[in-house]
């Protein structure tokens, strides 16, 4: 079967030496950042970005894509044990997780967060496995307009599901797509708004304003926010396992938030983040015991858990076959990718099998070693957790710049990663989020290129470009997601106010 | 202060937007069946001053939102901080530039002793020379004079 002959070519990739190093490298690396608030997997890509220039592409891939992962699983670490989640996915785990480790019981609440995440995880590969070839199928017979559609739809999606305020996102969004602009115009080659400056001709470097926006604004925001004496928690093996009575409960919320976690992963532009929010409301609202949430109920911390891994691997299934990123992270790894040559898009499978498969067998076998490094080797996250953070943070920034600068050499992505920052600062206290602008940094040049040959192709005529069966239906998923951000800014007593 | 951030964001935002129209206009736009290169950046502009205009009316969530303070050291070290790596990579080379970077940067928290964050300075830029420049080989200079 075809199946199975695409198994045995991705493990035979994924199973060599120096893959399996890498993936335990980056797994490794993926926890330790996920574990450590004040650093996200953004940053730690930036960071490691040199050492992927050195590698072969699979290798960089799965290193990168194993620190994306991995840094979901070590989020809820810090949320249960210091209620400060490691990563924004993490925070709502925090709610029913902190509560749990006050009452002794943070080895079960780790121990919960790890299986779900596991399975969570599990899941969505296995829904990659068998959707990512059809989808890459189907997107082969996808024309400009098609395009325009799905990069459509997950630009509104990136701006409505995004945690603020759906116009705030929208206006991020749209800024990133102004940001994308500048350049050479892909159609016609005038540089546009490049103020003579050659450097700028190939546009902003996807790296910098992500450092800028994500890790040093970052950095300023964890200082600013002041961080809470480290906790001398200590956690046994044997008091992780769970009772009976907890299993049970875990395993229904954990399925549902599988469910959840991968249709927002899939979705271009929504991430981990709305995922966790959303299956934890669920949960609660499906409850036939809604009050025990907020003090230590087992759905509060499976479901959410299990909700951001399986978005997370969902997420790899637009962005390697459409070539559209499922999230702000997978943006910036789709940089790193193309900068190795390999374009994610409906070719990718046919062009470099090796390199896809090669990806989906090492998401299993990194899940595997996250369950290894999050249960039994525990005991290592939650002293690493009393490490000052005023240590780490300059080494961190330190790895930051050199990781921008070895992408070209150029000290003016220095300058971006200034700039940059100071603009994450300055939004962030304005309340506007980063993500969605990293998004349309990626999405606005395909949306505008796609448009614009949708329209020549169609000699004008709009209609055309909207009624083509697959556009047509992006077209309507757009609409019940701009639906979705009206009623939620015009009705605020949502889920988001019940959780904060 | 809410009052404050929602007018200066939705300034911010309309500046950025008529940036935009303005910087679009001087090429060429073109008509909706062949866009110019202008077309897109002007159709941007035109919604984020729509937006700017939307965020002056709307107030949901924005005192939720808006709990992020901005205090000023720790903001002005940690650029300062970068700007000096790359200030110094270029003069110096990288390990004064990580040396350098580095205790800029710890200056961000007034709790930090100059013992310690010298000694955290001297053995992350080891650590990073040797990392990046020996053993991954990046081509960067570890030592350079100006």
């Amino acid at each position: 079967m075809d199946m199975l002959s695409n198994i045995s070519l991705g493990l035979s990739v994924s199973l060599t030496l120096t893959n399996l190093a890498f993936c335990f490298f980056g797994v490794l690396l993926g926890t330790l950042v996920g574990v450590l608030p004040g650093i996200g997997a953004i940053a730690a890509i930036g960071m490691i970005l040199p050492v992927t220039f050195y590698l072969e592409p699979t290798t960089a891939i799965v290193m990168l894509a194993g620190v994306y992962y991995g840094a979901e699983y070590g989020g809820s670490t810090a949320a249960i044990l210091l209620n400060l989640p490691g990563t924004p996915s993490s925070a709502v785990t925090s709610l029913d997780g902190y509560p749990l480790a006050k009452g002794g019981k943070a080895g079960i609440a780790l121990f919960v967060t790890t299986i779900a995440s596991f399975i969570g995880g599990s899941l969505a590969i296995i829904l990659l496995m068998f959707a990512a070839p059809a989808l890459a199928q189907a997107a082969l017979a996808f024309g400009p307009a098609e395009f325009f559609a799905v990069t459509t739809l997950g630009l509104v999606a990136s701006a409505g599901v995004a945690q603020g305020a759906p116009l705030k996102g929208v206006t991020m969004v749209l800024i990133g797509m102004l940001l994308g602009t500048i350049g050479a115009d892909a159609n016609t080659g005038i540089a546009r708004f490049t103020f003579n400056n050659i450097q700028l001709y190939d546009g902003l470097s996807i790296v910098a304003i992500a450092m800028g926006l994500f890790g040093v604004a970052e950095i300023v925001s964890s200082i600013q926010g002041g961080w809470r004496e480290r906790s001398r928690q200590k956690v046994s093996l044997r008091s992780m396992i769970p009772s009976k009575t907890q299993m049970r409960e875990m395993l229904p919320a954990t399925l549902r938030g599988s469910a959840i976690g991968s249709f927002f992963g899939v979705l271009p532009g929504a991430g981990p983040t709305i995922a966790s929010f959303l299956s934890y409301g669920v949960e609660k609202r499906i409850s036939t015991e809604p009050g025990k949430f907020g003090k230590g109920a087992i759905e509060g911390v499976a479901a959410p858990e299990a909700s951001n891994n399986a978005a997370v691997q969902a997420a790899f299934i637009p962005t390697l076959t459409l070539g559209i990123p499922g999230s702000a992270t997978l943006a910036l790894m789709m940089g790193a990718l193309i900068i190795h040559g390999v374009q994610p898009g409906p070719q990718m499978m046919s062009q470099h099998p090796a390199v896809f498969w090669g990806l989906v067998m090492s998401f299993w076998i990194g899940n595997v070693l996250l369950l290894i490094l999050n249960i039994p080797f525990i005991g290592v996250w939650v002293r690493l957790l009393q490490v000052p953070y005023n240590y780490l943070y300059p080494v961190v920034l330190a790895l930051i710049c050199i990781g921008v600068y070895s992408v070209s050499n150029n000290p003016g992505d220095l300058l971006l990663v200034l700039a940059f920052g100071v603009f994450g600062c300055l939004v962030r206290v304005f309340g506007f989020e980063c993500a969605p602008l990293l998004i349309g940094f990626v999405l606005g040049p395909l949306l505008e290129d796609n448009l614009r040959r949708a329209m020549v192709l169609s000699r004008g005529n709009f209609i055309n470009v909207v009624s083509s069966p697959i556009s047509a239906s992006a077209f309507l998923l757009t609409l019940a997601v701009i639906a979705w951000m009206l009623r939620s800014a015009l009705r605020p007593a949502t889920v988001k106010r019940s959780v904060a | 202060m809410a009052l404050n951030n929602r007018w200066m964001s939705a300034i911010f935002v309309a500046l950025i937007g008529l940036t935009a129209v303005l910087g679009g206009l001087s090429y060429d736009v073109g008509t909706l069946t062949r866009m110019g290169p202008g077309f897109f950046p002007i159709a941007i502009g035109a919604l984020l001053m729509l937006c700017a205009g939307l965020l002056c009316l709307g107030s949901d969530g924005q005192n939720a939102a808006s709990e992020a303070t901005f205090s000023l050291r720790p903001t002005f070290f940690i650029l300062l901080a970068v700007a000096t790596f790359g200030l110094v990579l270029q003069w110096f080379g990288l390990f004064l530039a990580v040396f350098a970077a580095i205790v800029v940067a710890s200056l961000a928290v007034s709790a930090n002793g100059w013992v310690p964050m010298l000694l955290l300075a001297l053995g992350a830029s080891t650590a990073c020379s040797l990392l990046f420049g020996v053993v991954i080989g990046m081509p960067i200079d570890l030592f350079r004079l100006p």
